[in-house]
């Protein structure tokens, strides 16, 4: 159950990663308050290695501790719990590639809490950098996601010609198309071919 | 404590003092160090202690809506760590006997904000002035070697814990290792010279090291703790034991 000073360590450091996030987003604690008070015990199958995640008023803790504290447990391997924790795979609990005991209503909002985590970067480097340096970086940004798209786009089709029009590698999409219909063709023959031969060996019988 | 042929005496550091005047050198050595005790104990530990705060923490098993004293509590660092657990419903007592350390933590709780379950009191260990069975938890940190008279603070912590309810004693110890033992007393001599250029105090932190050897080790501490009344009394070894954070558990009613 205690897995000694290394384990603590690592769980405050995720701790301190967590808890960052949390506080860049300012509806976190009305968001935590109804869930304050409970706990959710994490056991993880691959790695072995289990905690709690004790929600407070403006914070979660990860702590190792007792299981029988829990409101409800979660049972999975790391990254099935990773996923499931970040709300991405509700998936894996109707696959059964996880266990789950005790309240699942609490596991069902804590998951809605940590997936619509809302971090508003923009506030907090105008915090930092003041807002109309923080407005230009941003319109730099969405410039840059812009070009970065079209770039892609455009490398994409060229790749495409190149590969296959001017090197020939692979086919392009008619004749494809006609190889595919000569490849039907040919089997619609063999199998008049074949039905005919029968046809023939059962008169001669 | 020995008998003397005047009077009785107790250990301060490696010097035999007067029972009587023990609380008053271990006051002085307290409220000299107070404003950088959390620096010195980051320097001493190489931050460290942090982490055996936490991992006591972890084995404290709070809840929400439980009280727990923080005795011997000094700048605060449990009861900082207790407040969000334990919630509004709780309670946390930070305790001390000096008042320049419940100063310092006084002030940097409040300056964090924590104002809802934390209150303040100066206390002797020996004689805490709670109604008894009132905390689900006891943590005494580092306090439990200063104390004059341990068998009496043990007793008295046994009293005002609730049935049911669990102490926590975290304290230097005796390291497992002889060569760990070893290095860790060769670093622990430079403490005094760090305690001198950071506090301009070597002397107090002389005391910290002597009072560390002549801390009982784990096992007769462990003994100390089941005679006061404690059970499934257990210890955990932390950094090989140079620390340890003994737990006792009073029986239900």
């Amino acid at each position: 159950m205690y897995a000694g000073l290394f384990h603590t360590a690592f769980l405050a450091a995720a701790e301190t990663f967590l808890n960052g996030l949390i506080a860049l987003d300012p509806a976190m604690p009305s968001k935590l308050a109804p869930l304050a008070g409970k706990t959710l015990r994490v056991e993880c199958t691959v790695p072995p290695a289990g905690f709690n995640m004790l929600v407070c008023q403006k914070s979660i803790l990860l702590m190792q501790g007792e299981p029988e504290a829990a409101t409800a447990t979660v049972q999975g391997s790391a990254a099935t719990l990773l996923g499931m924790l970040a709300g991405n795979d509700r998936a894996a609990q109707r696959n059964n590639r996880t266990a789950i005991s005790g309240d699942t209503a609490f596991l069902q909002s804590l998951q809605d809490v940590l997936a619509n985590l809302d971090v508003d970067w923009e506030y907090q480097l105008s915090r930092v950098i003041g807002d109309i340096p923080t407005q230009a970086v941003s319109d730099g940004l969405a410039g840059t996601r812009e070009f970065a798209r079209q770039t892609a786009a455009n490398l994409r089709d060229d790749l495409d010609a190149w590969l296959h029009e001017e090197k020939k590698l692979f086919p392009d999409a008619s004749q494809l198309e006609t190889f595919y219909r000569a490849v039907d063709r040919l089997r619609l023959r063999v199998d008049r071919l074949e039905a005919r031969t029968n046809r023939l060996l059962t008169g001669r019988h | 404590m020995t008998k003397d042929t005047e009077q009785e005496t107790t250990h301060f550091g490696y010097r035999e003092v007067p029972v009587g005047d023990k609380a008053g050198l271990v006051g002085q050595v307290f409220h000299s160090v107070a404003q950088k005790y959390d620096l010195m104990n980051d320097v001493m530990s190489l931050g460290t202690h942090r982490l055996i705060k936490r991992f006591t923490l972890e084995l404290s098993a709070l809840r929400p809506g439980m009280s727990v004293l923080d005795l011997a509590g000094g700048t605060g660092d449990f009861s900082l760590l207790f407040s969000p657990i334990v919630g509004k419903d709780g309670q946390v007592v930070l305790a001390d006997i000096n008042e320049s350390m419940v100063r310092v933590g006084r002030d940097r709780i409040i300056d964090k904000g924590l104002t809802e379950n934390i209150s303040y009191t100066l206390a002797n260990a020996e004689c805490l002035p709670f109604r008894e069975n009132s905390f689900d938890c006891i943590c005494i940190a580092y306090g439990l070697r200063n104390v004059t008279n341990k068998e009496a603070a043990l007793a008295s912590m046994f009293a005002m814990t609730k049935p049911g309810g669990r102490v926590l004693v975290l304290e230097f110890s005796k390291p497992v290792n002889p060569l760990l033992g070893k290095a860790y007393d060769a670093y622990s001599v430079l403490w005094p010279k760090a305690g001198q250029l950071i506090t301009g105090d070597g002397d107090s932190y002389q005391y910290l090291v002597e009072s560390i050897r002549m801390h009982p080790d784990q096992e007769t501490l462990k003994q100390m703790m089941v005679d006061a009344g404690y059970r499934d009394c257990e210890y955990h070894n932390a950094m090989g034991g140079i620390c340890a954070i003994h737990i006792g558990h009073k029986a239900r009613a």
